[in-house]
């Protein structure tokens, strides 16, 4: 029997149960000067869950506003308790319109994933776990860990989208670079740095997605593999490698074609440099010849 | 997009060819201003053709096409040039080697140096500037100059001799002019139309020009001063014709600096600005309307004041060009001038105003 409520478009006072808290992690690379380190990842460009702060909760919180915070909301309860708040929780988070930057590019809006009496409701940068209190952290730990990959590869993905414009406008560039394309060059230079960038995160992310499943299983890798699967996340490796290595090849061979342009311009110059001499010379033999001659 | 720097700068060798022409060719006096018009005219003209062809890569006009209106308007002037030479300095004189016979050959070329970088064109203006006095050595330049003017006979080689070295504008060395337009331009709008001026390289501009202008001064001011430092069979000082080294590098040091600091004076706008500083209104639009009719006003004012001296003399029986340098006094042509001056002026604001046109949209006609 749920001993809270919960927030409606209509009704803004929403309890959760006194032992709910807040967590709020954030992501963090290097490492992490001056901030709690709630998690460390093994091979990651941001590899730290540091946490940024811990409060006891009564009321749903905002989303928050970044895209590198993760909340974590936990509630202490015995298996089967509190079946109402969970899914009138999800039938929140399924109503929420998906428009905020947070879930920018998400497959799903939420995922309710149960298993052995622990129950955890999901959603992009905000989870909500219902466990016994010995087995809370090491599950918080374990779906902490996969939302953050999953963040990643979402980042990852609205990244590559986004950038098709310019690939496409950027393709003509990789038959034929010409004087016009010249000022383009920076650009191009700088998005293929960002197509590097994406493929390092790339090449960093997949071995964490791509893990083979723990035997024996435990609860907390359960989930984090359930997770993967609900998200959908080994399919989308393949389709973000796909599309990494269509948009690399084009800027592969934009910056080929740059190149080749930019070495063949210069010895343009120096033959230019003979070139000019060399009419130099002749104006100055043509001149005179017709001094000499009365035609 | 008009930029008032260089209407007045075309305006102002408008301006100096005017007052030097009449007085010139009326009263056979020549101002000291002379020698500053069409050094400038030259040096604008290649500016302009780096905005104009900034315009055309905006509207991703092909390169072909771009080559061919360029070739196409090279040869208008060109043509024009002979054209305004036998209608104004009669048919013997076809061959002299004008202003617009050097600005033709100038668009023609600037076709080619358009695709290449400026330190290449820069390579090839100190190239033409060293050989220059060379080429007019080997060519016996004085021979052709008898009487302080051309004076060609009417062969192949000698038209070939005016075109390359000893005419009145020959391509070596007034082909730097457009050139060296050409390059400040590049080095101040960029090569396309979004890039906004580069601050930086119209300060440099003015630097620069203001340093040739300076190295001109000293060596004019040393060779004055300490002829004995110098051999006595150096070529002249400070001539229009021949062009001496010294004049070259000042007048065209003279036009970068004009155009450099009236840029940054008058059109350069800061980041935060969208419009630059109202300055000069009256003035700016004065020139604008000359500086657009500036190859009408080049032909007209030679029209007027050189045609009537012919018609009087073959009405009265004389020879053709018996009152050339000799019709008037020097403030007699000095107020003409003048008067032609505000004329021209009111000619071109009604012919701009009624959407007249004129040699320039005859040009874009044919050409374009």
């Amino acid at each position: 029997m749920s001993t809270a409520t919960i927030t409606t478009q209509d009704d803004t006072t929403n309890d959760f149960p006194p032992s709910a808290e807040l967590i709020v992690l954030g992501f963090a690379k290097g490492d992490a000067k001056g901030q709690m380190i709630w998690l460390d990842l093994a091979d990651s460009g941001r590899n730290k869950i540091v946490l940024l702060s811990q409060t006891p909760l009564t009321k749903m919180p905002e989303l928050p506003s970044a895209n590198d915070r993760l909340q974590v909301i936990t509630i202490a309860q015995s298996p089967g308790e509190n079946q109402d708040l969970v899914q009138r929780l999800q039938a929140k988070f399924e109503s929420q319109t998906g428009t905020a930057e947070q879930t920018r590019g998400a497959l799903i809006k939420s995922a309710l994933l149960t298993l052995q009496g622990a129950q955890i409701l999901w959603r992009p940068s905000q989870m909500i776990v219902f466990a016994s209190p010995e087995r809370m952290q090491s599950i918080c730990h374990a779906i902490a860990e996969a939302s953050f990959y999953e963040s990643e590869l979402r980042s990852i993905e609205v990244a590559l989208d986004a950038a098709w414009d310019n690939v496409q406008a950027d393709s003509p560039l990789a038959f034929e670079f010409n004087d016009r394309a010249i000022s383009r060059r920076e650009e191009l230079s700088t998005r293929f740095q960002a197509v590097l960038s994406l493929r390092t995160r790339f090449a960093r992310l997949a071995p964490q997605v791509l893990v083979p499943h723990i035997y024996p299983p435990t609860l907390a890798s359960q989930i984090a593999e359930r997770l993967r699967e609900r998200t959908r996340m080994p399919e989308r490796l393949e389709l973000v490698e796909g599309k990494l290595e269509t948009q690399e090849r084009i800027y592969e061979m934009c910056s080929q074609r740059v190149s080749e342009f930019m070495v063949a311009k210069t010895g343009h110059n120096l033959e230019w440099a003979i070139i000019i001499l060399l009419l130099a010379q002749t104006v100055l033999i043509v001149i005179e010849y017709l001094s000499t001659v009365s035609v | 997009m008009r930029y008032s720097s260089i209407d007045i700068l075309r305006t102002l060798a408008i301006f100096v060819m005017v007052i030097v022409h009449f007085c010139e060719n009326l009263a056979g006096y020549t101002p000291p201003i002379n020698g500053f018009g069409a050094p400038l005219f030259m040096l604008v003209s290649g500016i302009s053709y780096r905005l104009w062809l900034n315009g055309k890569l905006s509207r991703n006009i092909s390169e072909t096409q771009i080559s061919k209106i360029t070739i196409r308007r090279g040869l208008f002037l060109f043509g024009l040039g002979f054209v305004f030479n036998v209608f104004i300095w009669l048919p013997e004189d076809a061959f002299n080697w004008d202003v617009l016979t050097l600005i033709g050959v100038g668009l023609i070329t600037l076709n080619v140096a358009r695709r290449l970088p400026p330190s290449i064109i820069l390579l090839f203006c100190a190239v033409v500037y060293a050989i220059s006095p060379l080429a007019r050595s080997i060519a016996d330049w004085p021979a052709y100059w008898p009487d302080g003017y051309f004076d060609p006979d009417l062969t192949l080689s000698d038209m070939l001799q005016g075109f390359l070295v000893v005419g009145y504008f020959p391509v070596l060395p007034w082909i730097l002019f457009p050139l060296i337009g050409f390059v400040t331009g590049t080095l101040v709008f960029g090569q396309s139309r979004d890039q906004r001026p580069d601050a930086a390289a119209i300060v440099r501009g003015i630097w620069i020009g203001a340093g040739m202008m300076i190295v001109s001064a000293s060596v004019v001011s040393a060779r004055t001063y300490l002829p004995s430092l110098f051999p006595a069979n150096w070529p002249a000082i400070w001539t229009m014709f021949p062009p001496s080294a010294e004049y070259v590098l000042a007048t065209s040091g003279f036009g970068v600096f004009g155009f450099c600091s009236g840029f940054l004076w008058l059109d350069h706008t800061k980041p935060d600005q969208t419009q630059p500083i109202a300055r000069f209104q009256t003035l700016r639009s004065l020139a604008a309307t000359l500086s657009r009719y500036s190859l009408s006003a080049y032909i007209l004012h030679h029209v007027v004041h050189v045609w009537p001296l012919w018609v009087y003399a073959v009405s009265t029986g004389q020879e053709t060009t018996v009152y050339w340098q000799q019709a008037t006094t020097v403030p007699v042509a000095l107020v003409l001038s003048c008067i032609y001056f505000l004329l021209s002026f009111a000619l071109f604001r009604w012919m701009e105003k009624n959407d007249h046109p004129a040699v320039e949209s005859a040009m874009r006609w044919v050409c374009d």
